[in-house]
């Protein structure tokens, strides 16, 4: 016998992905989904980000690990409120993760909310959390023809920051070529060339965060 | 890396399905998977028979259909395949995805 059942995989993510978009709307709360791989410089750029603007903007970070509370500390340090979700082998945040996560947040007390994803290039893309925007963020380190080979993060994405710009003089990445790879993907895709080592073009990520909320 | 999730979510679709029909041996699954996906059928196979040993699901074949990346340019209205999205014909950027992103259990034969 057989079962027509024609039904999306994801469907059950996706359900709660929009319980958890329903919250954050009631809240005014503006969140980003923000991934890239292992040692991009995901946390760099929150450390910075929050050191910047956190006097203006009341802000939380959801930090998403395999393991440790490593990354937890460094925001903690920062002085913001952070919630630390462990997956336990688990490649990528989903909206059930953010459900009880968000019990630890005191959402009416915030604007701004940063979830930091599993640093993986495939897998985060996949499941929605319930987010405003995805932020990308890809190292000049991890090579020009990453977007050929990871299309899905940045076809997904709504802003991809390259980060460690400081580095070009170094290494062999084609920062126009990586840029042309990545819109040839996603035209919409806003770009901003940064480094989080030295603070060089954080300004206009700021101007471009400071735009949505 | 993301099958062993995407297999939990089948599973709890087709037991949903066992549950409705009373369905005492699940025989195939048919599933279509986009390139997008970017999901590697070889593991989703792997985790799909660890995971249903001892259940209606167990023994069953995943026939998997791999939709390949097809794009419709929105301001010529040329297709092109891959996942490049800059229109051969135009030159235009505007491109939708119109196949090559799903991720979904079409039907399933059972006993």
């Amino acid at each position: 016998m057989e079962i027509k059942v024609v039904k999306n995989i994801l469907e059950a993510n996706e359900r709660i992905a929009q319980e958890n978009r329903r919250i954050f709307q009631e809240k005014a709360l503006f969140v980003i989904n923000l991934m890239g791989s292992p040692g991009a410089g995901k946390t760099s750029l929150l450390e910075q980000t929050i050191s910047a603007i956190k006097n203006q903007v009341r802000m939380g970070v959801i930090e998403g690990d395999i393991q440790s509370t490593r990354d937890a500390e460094r925001i903690k340090a920062k002085g913001v409120p952070v919630v630390q979700i462990n997956t336990g082998g688990a490649c990528h945040l989903d909206g059930n993760m953010i459900r009880h996560a968000l019990d630890k947040l005191d959402l009416s007390n915030l604007d701004l909310l940063i979830v930091e994803n599993v640093g993986n290039l495939v897998c985060p893309a996949e499941f929605k959390i319930g987010e405003d925007a995805k932020v990308m963020i890809i190292s000049t380190t991890e090579g020009d023809d990453k977007p050929l080979k990871y299309p899905l993060m940045f076809r997904e994405s709504n802003v991809l920051l390259i980060n460690k710009i400081d580095l070009l003089p170094y290494i062999d990445c084609d920062i126009e070529k990586l840029k042309e790879n990545s819109l040839g993907i996603n035209h919409r895709l806003r770009i901003f060339e940064i480094s989080c080592k030295t603070g060089e073009g954080l300004d206009k990520w700021y101007q471009w965060l400071d735009g949505q909320s | 890396m993301h099958e062993l999730s995407i297999t939990q979510n089948i599973i709890e679709i087709v037991q949903d399905q066992i549950d409705i029909h009373a369905i005492s041996k699940v025989i195939s699954i048919r599933l279509k998977v986009g390139e997008l996906a970017m999901i590697e059928p070889s593991s989703l196979i792997f985790c799909f028979d660890i995971l249903t040993n001892g259940t209606p699901m167990e023994g069953a074949r995943l026939e998997i259909e791999h939709v390949p990346i097809r794009g419709r340019c929105v301001d010529c209205g040329d297709f092109l395949v891959g996942s490049v999205f800059i229109c051969p014909e135009c030159g235009g950027r505007d491109v939708e995805v119109i196949s090559g992103s799903e991720l979904a259990i079409i039907d399933m034969e059972v006993e």
